[in-house]
C-alpha cells in the first residue's frame, strides 16, 4: 500500500498543531504536505504586501516550528513534502520584493524544509511568459531563479519540484508554466546531470491539469520516475476549488467529469511508489466545524482506493 | 492570407440564397464547401427524429443516405455559383462530441469519403475533416485514424485522376487534406483529445505524409488549427503553433467561453477581466511563423442566433474582426513599405514600437502635441514637434503610437498630410518588455 498524505493548511494550527497532526493521524493519513505557502500568501504578495515572517533568522524560525515538527512525530505523521510560498517573481512589483523572495524567503524555506526532515518542497515557475514572449524565455527565468535554490538542494539532499500551474485570460484557465511533460522531462533530466544529483523533480497537480484538459495519463507517462509528489484535488473545469476527487458531474449519468481513471492506470503504469498526497485545504473549511474529521478521513478512504487500485499488481 | 467564412449558422439548408448573399454582401468573397449544409452534427442528435423531420421536409436524411452526398449539396453549389462565392476548400460533416458508440464511425465515415469526392469534383484545393473519435480509447486512436485518414488520401487521388486535364491543370499543387486539432467529451468536461498534442500531430502528419509520397498520390496532409478548439483545451496557443507551424494550412478563428464549444465572433466572448480567448497568443503564433495561410471564420453560434434583421451588420463586422487579424498578423509589412519611418507619440505605444521594432525598423524621430516634451530624448530617438511632419524625406511612413488614432489622423489630414499615414498597435505584440524584469 502507498502512503497517504494530506496538506497541512486549515488542519494544523499555529496555536495546537498537534490537535490538528492527531487529527490527520486518527483520520487515516500517515504523511503530510506542510503547508509554508500559508506564512506568506501569493494574494497577500500581489497586492505588494510582504509580512515580517521571513525576517526572522532560520533558528528564530526553527523555533518557531520546533512544535509543529514535534506534534507531527508524536502523532505519526511524516513530513514528506512542503510548499514554498509563491510567486517567487513577481513582474511589475517593486525590486524589493522580488530581491525579498529569492534571497530570504527562499533559502529560509529550503533550510526549513531540511529541519523537518522533508525530502521534497514544492515550487511555482515564474509566470513571465506574457512579457518575454515565449515559454523558453520563461523557463529561463524559472532555471535563474532554481539555480539560487538548488546548490542548497544538493547540500542537503532535498528534491525540489516544479508543479504544473496556470495562468488565465478574462475568466478563464489556461495552461501555465510546466505544463508540457515532455519540456519538463528532458529539463529535469538535464539539471539533474548538472548538479549531479536528483535536485529536482515535478509535483502533478491533478486539479490544475483538469482546469487545462491536460490528458493524465499521457502526461504522466512522459513524466515517468521524474513524478516525485502529488497534488491530488478535484473542480468543475472551471475554477481551482481544491476538492474532494470524485465530487464533480457534470452529466446525468454522473460520472466524474475528472479523469481518475487515467490517473490510477498512469501512476499504475510508471509504477508510483510515492505518497499520494491530497492538496484539499478547502473541503475543511466547506465542511462545519464537526465534520472536519469526518471530511478528512473520506479523503484518506479515497487515498486508500487509489492506492489499492494502484498497487493491485504488484 | 485568404479569409474564408465558414457557413455554419448563417446559410440555411432550405434556402442557402439568404445566406451566401450575406456572407458575400459583408466583404467575404469565399465560403467553404460544407456537407455539414446537408449533414450537421445535429443529424446524429436524436436520429429517429432527424429521419422523421428530414423526411416530412423532403430533404435527403444524409446519414441513410451517404451516396446522396452530393444531390444533397446541389441547393448550395448552385446557389454559391450564381451569386459567385468562392468555394476552394471543403468541410466535411463531422459526430456530435458527446457521441461515445463507435458504431456511429460507420456511419459517419462514408459521408466524409463522399465530401473528399465533391471537393475534388468541386475543384476544391482541399478538405477539412476531423480525426475519428466516437467510441475510440486513447491506446486505438492512431491504429483507427490511420487507414481511415490514408483511404481519404486514396479517394482523393482516385478522384483527382478522373478529372480530366485541363481541371487537373486548374489545381495548382496537392490536393490538401487538412485534419482539424479536436477536443474530447470527458463526461460533459472538455479535455484534450485525439490530434491535439502537437507533438502526436507533428509524428501523425510525418507518417501520414511519408505514406501518401510512398504511394505516389498527388495529396498533402496538414493541419487545421482551430483555435477555438485549442483555447477549450487550455492550450498555450504560442506554443502550440510554433511547435506545428510547418503543418498549418489553414486556422479556423472562433470564440468561445473556454468551456462550451461555440463558435462566436471573436473578441466577443469577454469578462470582466478579459477575453477568454487569448486572442494575444494566437496573433503572437500566426505573426511568428508569417502565416499566410487559410484564415477561415466560424461564428456558428452567434450567427444562428443573431436577430436575422442584424445578422448582415454582424457579418460585416465580423468582416472586419478578420481584417484585423491580418493586419495584426502582418503589421510590419507596413513598415517594410516606407524607406523611412516617423513616430507620432511619446508614450508606452512608441516604447513598445521601439522594443519590437525599433531595430529593423529604425524611426527618424518621433512626434507629440505637448510643446514641453519637444527636444526630449525618448529611448534614443528625439521627441518632435508635429510641424516637423511637414518636411519629411520622400517615401516616409507616419506611424501613430496613440490610441488616439482618429483623432490624430484627423491632426494631420488638417495639416495636408494624407499620403502614408499608418496605425502602429501594441496590444498582440511579441514581447512585453519591463526593463525591471530583465534582473532574472
Amino acid at each position: 500500500m502507498l502512503e497517504i498524505g494530506v496538506q497541512t493548511h486549515n488542519a494544523v494550527m499555529d496555536s495546537d498543531p498537534a490537535a490538528g497532526f492527531k487529527m490527520m493521524h486518527d483520520a487515516g493519513f500517515q504523511c503530510a504536505d506542510f503547508s509554508l505557502n500559508m506564512y506568506l500568501k501569493n494574494t497577500d504578495l500581489y497586492e505588494e504586501r510582504l509580512n515580517a515572517f521571513f525576517d526572522a533568522s532560520i533558528e528564530e524560525l526553527e523555533q518557531f516550528f520546533t512544535p509543529h515538527k514535534e506534534a507531527a512525530r508524536a502523532n505519526g505523521i511524516r513530513i514528506h513534502q512542503m510548499h514554498m510560498p509563491y510567486p517567487n517573481f513577481i513582474p511589475g512589483v517593486s525590486d524589493h520584493i522580488n530581491d525579498y523572495l529569492i534571497k530570504e524567503m527562499a533559502p529560509k524555506s529550503m533550510k526549513l524544509c531540511k529541519f523537518f526532515d522533508c525530502r521534497y518542497i514544492v515550487v511555482h515557475g515564474l509566470k513571465v511568459k506574457e512579457y518575454y514572449g515565449s515559454e523558453a524565455a520563461e523557463w529561463e527565468a524559472t532555471e535563474k531563479f532554481l539555480d539560487k535554490i538548488l546548490p542548497l538542494a544538493k547540500e542537503m539532499e532535498i528534491t525540489v519540484c516544479v508543479e504544473n500551474i496556470y495562468t488565465s485570460s478574462g475568466r478563464h484557465i489556461l495552461e501555465g508554466p510546466c505544463c508540457d511533460a515532455r519540456k519538463a522531462a528532458a529539463r529535469i533530466d538535464r539539471i539533474n546531470d548538472k548538479y549531479g544529483a536528483e535536485v529536482l523533480g515535478f509535483c502533478f497537480d491533478t486539479g490544475h491539469a483538469n482546469l487545462v484538459g491536460i490528458d493524465f495519463e499521457k502526461f504522466i507517462k512522459i513524466l515517468g520516475h521524474r513524478l516525485k509528489v502529488l497534488h491530488i484535488h478535484d473542480n468543475d473545469g472551471v475554477a481551482d476549488l481544491h476538492q474532494v476527487p470524485f465530487t464533480f458531474t457534470k452529466t446525468r449519468e454522473n460520472k466524474p467529469s475528472t479523469d481518475w481513471d487515467g490517473f490510477i492506470r498512469a501512476l499504475r503504469a510508471i509504477g508510483f511508489d510515492g505518497v499520494l498526497n491530497f492538496e484539499t485545504a478547502p473541503v475543511l473549511k466547506s465542511f462545519p466545524e464537526e465534520l472536519r474529521p469526518q471530511a478528512l478521513h473520506m479523503l484518506a478512504e479515497i487515498g486508500n482506493y487509489f492506492s489499492s487500485e494502484i498497487t493491485k499488481d504488484r | 492570407m485568404k479569409i474564408i467564412c465558414n457557413p455554419a449558422g448563417i446559410v440555411d439548408e432550405k434556402r442557402p440564397r439568404q445566406g451566401l448573399q450575406d456572407i458575400v454582401d459583408a466583404g467575404f468573397d469565399e465560403t467553404l464547401l460544407s456537407t455539414g449544409f446537408c449533414c450537421p452534427q445535429q443529424r446524429f442528435e436524436g436520429m429517429a427524429r432527424e429521419r422523421r423531420i428530414a423526411e416530412a421536409e423532403h430533404l435527403i436524411y444524409v446519414p441513410d443516405h451517404p451516396d446522396m452526398v452530393e444531390k444533397a449539396m446541389e441547393p448550395f453549389i448552385e446557389a454559391a455559383k450564381q451569386i459567385g462565392v468562392k468555394m476552394s476548400y471543403c468541410l466535411a460533416s463531422f459526430l456530435p462530441r458527446d457521441r461515445k458508440n463507435p458504431e456511429l464511425n460507420q456511419i459517419i465515415v462514408p459521408i466524409i469519403e463522399e465530401a473528399v469526392r465533391l471537393a475534388v469534383r468541386n475543384g476544391c484545393k482541399g478538405i477539412i475533416v476531423r480525426p475519428l473519435y466516437a467510441g475510440i480509447s486513447v491506446q486505438d486512436e492512431w491504429s483507427v485514424n490511420y487507414p481511415y485518414l490514408i483511404h481519404l488520401s486514396e479517394i482523393a487521388n482516385e478522384e483527382l485522376q478522373k478529372l480530366d486535364k485541363e481541371r487537373r491543370e486548374t489545381l495548382s499543387g496537392a490536393f490538401q487534406i487538412l485534419i482539424e486539432n479536436q477536443c474530447k467529451y470527458q463526461e460533459g468536461h472538455l479535455v484534450r483529445g485525439v490530434f491535439s498534442d502537437p507533438y502526436e500531430i507533428n509524428r501523425w502528419l510525418e507518417t501520414l505524409q511519408q505514406e501518401a509520397q510512398d504511394r505516389d498520390y498527388d495529396v498533402h496532409f496538414g493541419l487545421c488549427m482551430n483555435t477555438g478548439i485549442l483555447s477549450i483545451c487550455g492550450m498555450d496557443i504560442y506554443e502550440f503553433t510554433m511547435e506545428v507551424s510547418r503543418w498549418i494550412g489553414a486556422v479556423v478563428i472562433q470564440d468561445n467561453d473556454g468551456h462550451v464549444e461555440d463558435g462566436l465572433m471573436p473578441f466577443s466572448c469577454v469578462r470582466r477581466y478579459g477575453f477568454q480567448t487569448r486572442w494575444l497568443e494566437v496573433i503572437r503564433g500566426l505573426r511568428s511563423i508569417s502565416f499566410d495561410g487559410l484564415l477561415i471564420l466560424n461564428i456558428e453560434s452567434s450567427a444562428k442566433h443573431y436577430p436575422p434583421l442584424l445578422r448582415p451588420e454582424m457579418l460585416k463586422l465580423s468582416k472586419s474582426i478578420m481584417d484585423y487579424f491580418v493586419w495584426q498578423v502582418h503589421m510590419a509589412d507596413a513598415m517594410k513599405k516606407y524607406d523611412h519611418v516617423v513616430l507620432f507619440g511619446a508614450g508606452n505605444m512608441c516604447r513598445n514600437y521601439l522594443k519590437n521594432y525599433g531595430e529593423k525598423y529604425p524611426p527618424l524621430f518621433t512626434c507629440d502635441n505637448n510643446p514641453a516634451r519637444w527636444g526630449e530624448d525618448f529611448y534614443g530617438i528625439k521627441i518632435e514637434s508635429p510641424e516637423k511632419l511637414r518636411d519629411l524625406p520622400e517615401n516616409t511612413g507616419i506611424f501613430i503610437c496613440n490610441i488616439y488614432y482618429r483623432e490624430i489622423e484627423k491632426q494631420l489630414q488638417d495639416m495636408g498630410i494624407t499620403e502614408g499615414i499608418e496605425f502602429f498597435n501594441d496590444e498582440f505584440l511579441q514581447t512585453f518588455y519591463m526593463d525591471r524584469l530583465r534582473g532574472l
